[in-house]
Formats: structure tokens, C-alpha cells, sequence
């Protein structure tokens, strides 16, 4: 027993070494004064934060990446929710095959997918464009959204309408007080999803950025393969440090949420 | 004549092939009491969806106050219903849950929670306005759903299976409580359950459902005494039931032959014709054991069970299986099992429905 014991938590730490220690190299890697990537760097210094932070390419690059993130969150989110609405709460003639639809993405590779993309956005002239990323990504994000949203519907106990009905509570009133605060760990999971999977999407936008617009994934990838100074460490350390704030700050709301959504069942 | 505040005329619902409420008349008095009973899978909830308006009848009209409502949706009819499940919003407290009706309505939110603390303490929570939800107990959470609906003060108030969850010393507690907050506040209940006593001990009126129809519409003394049909007279108390035939009418009297006991014996009975094959039901209480000779039967004792006030015994007669009952007193001699006991049974109070044939 305790050598078994001993022996998963040793493969555990392992693991976890494993896990995090090519992170620890890029973060020390980041402070590195060199003019290319070495480890352990001769000596520490600010030069490519400083480099980073004040280069329009980076910042453009993380703007639109940002930019993009957001639209594509917000779509998905509205449009999943909605759809998730009429699913899980209507029978109607094709539910299936509109389910069907909108988990399709899962199943193609996302390279396929993006030819596909590439050849419709390039008919429509929007290779290049926030526009045409946006249609890709959130043809790329929507199953990921979807589901939770259902979920959550699912686990709403509709008797709660029922009874803001009978306390004359018009449907949007009753939505607006009753439903909505019921959902909203649902919707802010799927918002928050969508935007980190937009956020790091580099398979399908490699085919899609244009010379006067790319994403922060694909500029990263970009400059790795030209010169691969340590910019780019300076750069995945500031998205790590970014990311995991963001997903402190939501599980920090969803985590109140919870506590909410599961007293809905007694 | 009293006022009627609900009717539902002719009501029909269908879910697609099965019949869920099947020509249902109903009128309600202000002020009552009643109490839809039925065996689960009858229609109560049914009805009560479509007098709430959660449901369309698919045919058949639902009248409130005099206005023909079939086509008014829920939050515009003067109706409030506590739900099986209570549904008490879970992310307001005990006050927000109460206020929230009267907000909706647009009082001020001064008056509203002013009569948020009148109707906690009405129902035995004052103080509890700024619980959460998930801190109380059952008890206090129907008395939440109760208030919540009270204090908007509608015509008539729907009530399905509240109880239910509760185990039975706290329903019992509930019972009497609904019973004097109904008294005190006069409104209209319609109240569901499929618990025959507790039926008895709460309504003004019981109306008896079975497979989507009324069976039965009276005081609870009345349905009790003088069941209509033998459904109600089994669903309705214990009964004994025995098999035979008609030989001849008078009145409200019928002469029945029991080939089971080998007699011919005169009970109560309406529309029922010489040669019909009847049912003749007698309650435990009617039948009588003792040693006495003279006994026009006897049986032997297969069981007994003591239950407090009364004893509970089973008797073989023949080949008929019967229940009987008496008060229990300490100075009685108690029959034990397997013994032979003499069986005189109250025949006037026995009553012949036609049996389904
Ligand atoms: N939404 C529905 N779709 C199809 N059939 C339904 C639906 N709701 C109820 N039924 C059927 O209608 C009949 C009456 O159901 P109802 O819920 O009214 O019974 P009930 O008397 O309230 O029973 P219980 O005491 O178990 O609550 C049942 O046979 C049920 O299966
Ligand atoms: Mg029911």
C-alpha cells in the first residue's frame, strides 16, 4: 500500500516537473539581455519587455487578437444561447440536424476546415480581415459554447417560471429576474471559453491572416520560425501571466454562481 | 346560493393519443376548501395546469370570476398556485421571494415590504425575511410558498400535493396550519393530494377523480357515508367487498343474495334492476365480531393489528376475506389469531353499485 502510494505521488511530481518545467525555462528565458534565446541567460534584464511593449507589431498583433476574442466570444455566446434556448426547451421538426450543425466543427481536423475557410473568405474578399477571422473562429468555437449552454438549460428547473407566472410575472420580467440569474455561470463558462479558445487559435488562422492583419498566435508562431529572440519568451510570459488572471477573475464569479445554481435544486 | 369563482365547463385535455382530463364540470365557491383526490396518473395536476393556465384544454372553457379566462395567459389571471416542488427562487431571500409578486405588480417597494412582514407572521416566520432560501426547512419553506402567493391576494389559490415531501408528523402540523390560514385570509383553495385522509380532514368539499373523469363531488361526511360510485367507496376508507346478485328493488333498497356467505341481504342501492350482478361494499366498522351465539356467521381470525384507538382484524367467512374494526378499550378481551368468532355485520349500511361487467 505505501509504496504504491509512494510511487504515484513520486509519478505525479514527475509529471508535474515535466509539465512545468519547459515553462520555468521560457519565463527565466524572458529576462535574458542576449540577442537570441539561450538557458540559463548570462545575465537578467528588462531589454525585450521593453522591446515587446513598445513595438506597434506586437501590440497591433495583441490588439486585434483581442479584438477578435471578443467579437467571437460575444456572437458565440448570443447565438449558442439561443439556440441552446429553443433546443432544450421546444420539439420541432430538424432540432437534431440543427444540433447535428453546429457540433459538426468537432469532427473535421481544424487545418481541413481551414481550406475550406479559406476558399469561401477568399470569394468573399475577406482573407485578411477582422470579419473573415471572426466567421472562422466562431465556426471553430461554437461546439465548445454550445454544450455547456445546454447543460446549464438543462439543470434549470423550469417550475421557477412557472411560479413568477403565477405571481404575475410577464415572460421577459420572469426571464430577466428569474431565469438570467439562474444561467449566468452557464453564460459566463461559455463566454469565457470562447474567448480563450479564439484567443490562442493558430491552425485554422495561419491560413487566414493577411499581410496587414494578424493575431497574436500566429505572429508568435511567425517570429519563432524567422529569428527566435527572446521577445517571444517575454511575450508567452505576459500571456500566461494575462491568462491566468482572466481565469482567476471568472472562476472567481463562476465560483459564486455555483453556490447559487445548486441551492435551484432543493 | 354561493358564489362561484372558478368553473371549468366541459374541459377535455389530450396529450396526443391519451387522455389526461376527460369532461370535467366544475364549479368552486368562494371561500371553500376543496380538495381534487385521485389515485396518481388521474388528471389532478391536469386540471389544475389548465385552471392555471399553464395548459390549454383541447376543448371545454375555464371561467374566473365570471370571465371566460381559456385564452388570458397565467400572469394575467387572478390566480396564485404553490407548486409540488414549492419552486421558491433560490437566489432571493425569504423576503425578495415574497415582495416579488407585489414589485411585479409596481407597488412600492415601502408597501410591499411592509406586506412581506404581515404575511410572515401570519404564517409563522416572522423575523425570517432575510433568510436565504437553502436555510430553512421544509416546513418553513412551504410556509414561504404560501406566503408568497397569499399576499398577492388572488381570487383563488392552487395547492398541489404541498405536502408531499414532508414526513407525517410535520404534515399533520401543515394540514391544521393551511387549514387555519385558509380560514383566516378566506381564500378560495383548491388543494390536490392523493391522501384519502387527508382529504377528510381538511375540505369543505372533496371532488374524487379517477382515469380523467369526477366521479364524486361532496362534503367529506357525505362521500364518506354515501359514496356514489364503487370507486369512491374503495378509494375512499376501507371497504369490504362482496359479489352477488340482485333479487329484488324497493326504493333506495335492493335485496342482494351473497353466494360467498350463503345469504340473502337487504343494503342501499340506487339504479340497479332485479337479476343485475352487484358489488355490495361494507365497511370495517359495520362488521362485527363476536362470541354470541346467534351470530348468522361465523369466521375465523387470520390477523390482528393494534393501532391504538382501534383494532384492526381480518376475518375468513367462507371463502371471503373481510376486514373488520372496533374501538379499542383497555377491559376488552382482544381475539387472537385463529380463532373462531361469531360475525354479524350491519347490513343497512352496506351499499350495491352494479358491478362492471
Ligand atoms: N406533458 C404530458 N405529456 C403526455 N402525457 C401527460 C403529460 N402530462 C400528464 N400526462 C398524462 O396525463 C395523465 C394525468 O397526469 P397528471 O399529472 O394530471 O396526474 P396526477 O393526477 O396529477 O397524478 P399524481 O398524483 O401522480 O401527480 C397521466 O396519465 C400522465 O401520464
Ligand atoms: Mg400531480
Amino acid at each position: 500500500m505505501r509504496t504504491r502510494s509512494l510511487v504515484l505521488s513520486l509519478f505525479g511530481y514527475a509529471a508535474l516537473v515535466f509539465i512545468l518545467a519547459p515553462i520555468v525555462i521560457v519565463v527565466i528565458a524572458s529576462f535574458s539581455p542576449a540577442r537570441y534565446m539561450e538557458f540559463p541567460p548570462p545575465s537578467l534584464s528588462l531589454r525585450w519587455y521593453r522591446e515587446v511593449l513598445g513595438s506597434s507589431d506586437w501590440l497591433g498583433a495583441f490588439g486585434s487578437s483581442i479584438v477578435l476574442a471578443f467579437c467571437v466570444a460575444t456572437a458565440t455566446t448570443a447565438a449558442c444561447f439561443l439556440a441552446a434556448l429553443v433546443t432544450t426547451r421546444r420539439r420541432f421538426v430538424g432540432k437534431s440536424l440543427l444540433e447535428m450543425l453546429v457540433q459538426a466543427p468537432l469532427l473535421l481536423p481544424n487545418a481541413a476546415l481551414a481550406m475550406a475557410l479559406l476558399a469561401l473568405l477568399v470569394q468573399i474578399k475577406g482573407r485578411g480581415t477582422l470579419g473573415g477571422l471572426w466567421i472562422a473562429h466562431c465556426i471553430l468555437v461554437m461546439p465548445f459554447v454550445y454544450r455547456p449552454l445546454v447543460n446549464g438549460l438543462r439543470q434549470f428547473d423550469l417550475g421557477l417560471e412557472e411560479a413568477a407566472m403565477t405571481l404575475g410575472s410577464p415572460p421577459l420580467r420572469t426571464f430577466r429576474l428569474i431565469t438570467l440569474p439562474a444561467i449566468k455561470p452557464s453564460l459566463i463558462t461559455a463566454f469565457a471559453f470562447s474567448f480563450i479558445i479564439s484567443f490562442d487559435e493558430v491552425t485554422a488562422s495561419v491560413f487566414l491572416v493577411g499581410v496587414n492583419y494578424t493575431t497574436l498566435p500566429v505572429k508568435i508562431l511567425s517570429d519563432i520560425q524567422s529569428d527566435a529572440t527572446p521577445a517571444i519568451a517575454a511575450v508567452s510570459t505576459l500571456l500566461m501571466l494575462l491568462t491566468m488572471t482572466f481565469v482567476t477573475i471568472v472562476s472567481r464569479m463562476v465560483g459564486i454562481g455555483r453556490v447559487i445554481g445548486s441551492r435551484s435544486g432543493h | 346560493m354561493p358564489e362561484v369563482v372558478v368553473h371549468a365547463k366541459a374541459v377535455e385535455k389530450k396529450y396526443r393519443d391519451v387522455a389526461a382530463v376527460r369532461g370535467v364540470d366544475l364549479e368552486v365557491f368562494r371561500g371553500e376548501f376543496l380538495t381534487l383526490l385521485g389515485p396518481s396518473g388521474c388528471g389532478k395536476t391536469t386540471l389544475l395546469r389548465m385552471i392555471v393556465g399553464f395548459e390549454q384544454p383541447t376543448t371545454g372553457r375555464i371561467v374566473i370570476d365570471g370571465r371566460d379566462v381559456t385564452e388570458v395567459p397565467t400572469y394575467r389571471r387572478p390566480i396564485g398556485m404553490v407548486l409540488q416542488n414549492l419552486a421558491l427562487f433560490p437566489h432571493m431571500n425569504v423576503q425578495e421571494n415574497i415582495t416579488f409578486g407585489l414589485l411585479t405588480r409596481g407597488e412600492r417597494k415601502s408597501a410591499a415590504l411592509q406586506k412581506a412582514t404581515q404575511m410572515l407572521s401570519l404564517v409563522g416566520l416572522a423575523g425570517f425575511g432575510h433568510r436565504l432560501i437553502h436555510e430553512l426547512s421544509g416546513g418553513q419553506k412551504q410556509r414561504v410558498a404560501l406566503a408568497r402567493s397569499i399576499v398577492l391576494e388572488p381570487s383563488v389559490l392552487l395547492l398541489d400535493e404541498p405536502l408531499g415531501a414532508l414526513d407525517l408528523k410535520l404534515r399533520q402540523q401543515m394540514q391544521g396550519e393551511l387549514k387555519r390560514i385558509q380560514r383566516q385570509v378566506g381564500i378560495t383553495f383548491i388543494f390536490v393530494t392523493h391522501d384519502q385522509e387527508e382529504a377528510l380532514t381538511m375540505s369543505d368539499r372533496i371532488v374524487v377523480m379517477n382515469a380523467g373523469r369526477i366521479e364524486q363531488i361532496g362534503a367529506p361526511q357525505e362521500i364518506y357515508d354515501h359514496p356514489e360510485t364503487m370507486f369512491v367507496a374503495s378509494f375512499v376508507g376501507d371497504t369490504n367487498v362482496f359479489a352477488g346478485r340482485a333479487i329484488a328493488t324497493a326504493g333506495a333498497r335492493v335485496s342482494v343474495e351473497l353466494p360467498a356467505l350463503g345469504q340473502t341481504v337487504e343494503v342501499q342501492g340506487r339504479g340497479i334492476t332485479p337479476g343485475m350482478a352487484v358489488n355490495v361494499m361494507i365497511r370495517p366498522e359495520f362488521v362485527a365480531l363476536d362470541d354470541q351465539p346467534g351470530a348468522p356467521c361465523s369466521g375465523q381470525v387470520t390477523d390482528r393489528t393494534f393501532v391504538g384507538a382501534d383494532i384492526r382484524y381480518s376475518v375468513t367467512v367462507g371463502n371471503q376475506n373481510l376486514e373488520a374494526r372496533r374501538p379499542h378499550r383497555p377491559e376488552d378481551r382482544m381475539l387472537a389469531p385463529s380463532a373462531t368468532s361469531g360475525v354479524t355485520i350491519d347490513w343497512a349500511n352496506g351499499i350495491a353499485f352494479p358491478s362492471a361487467a
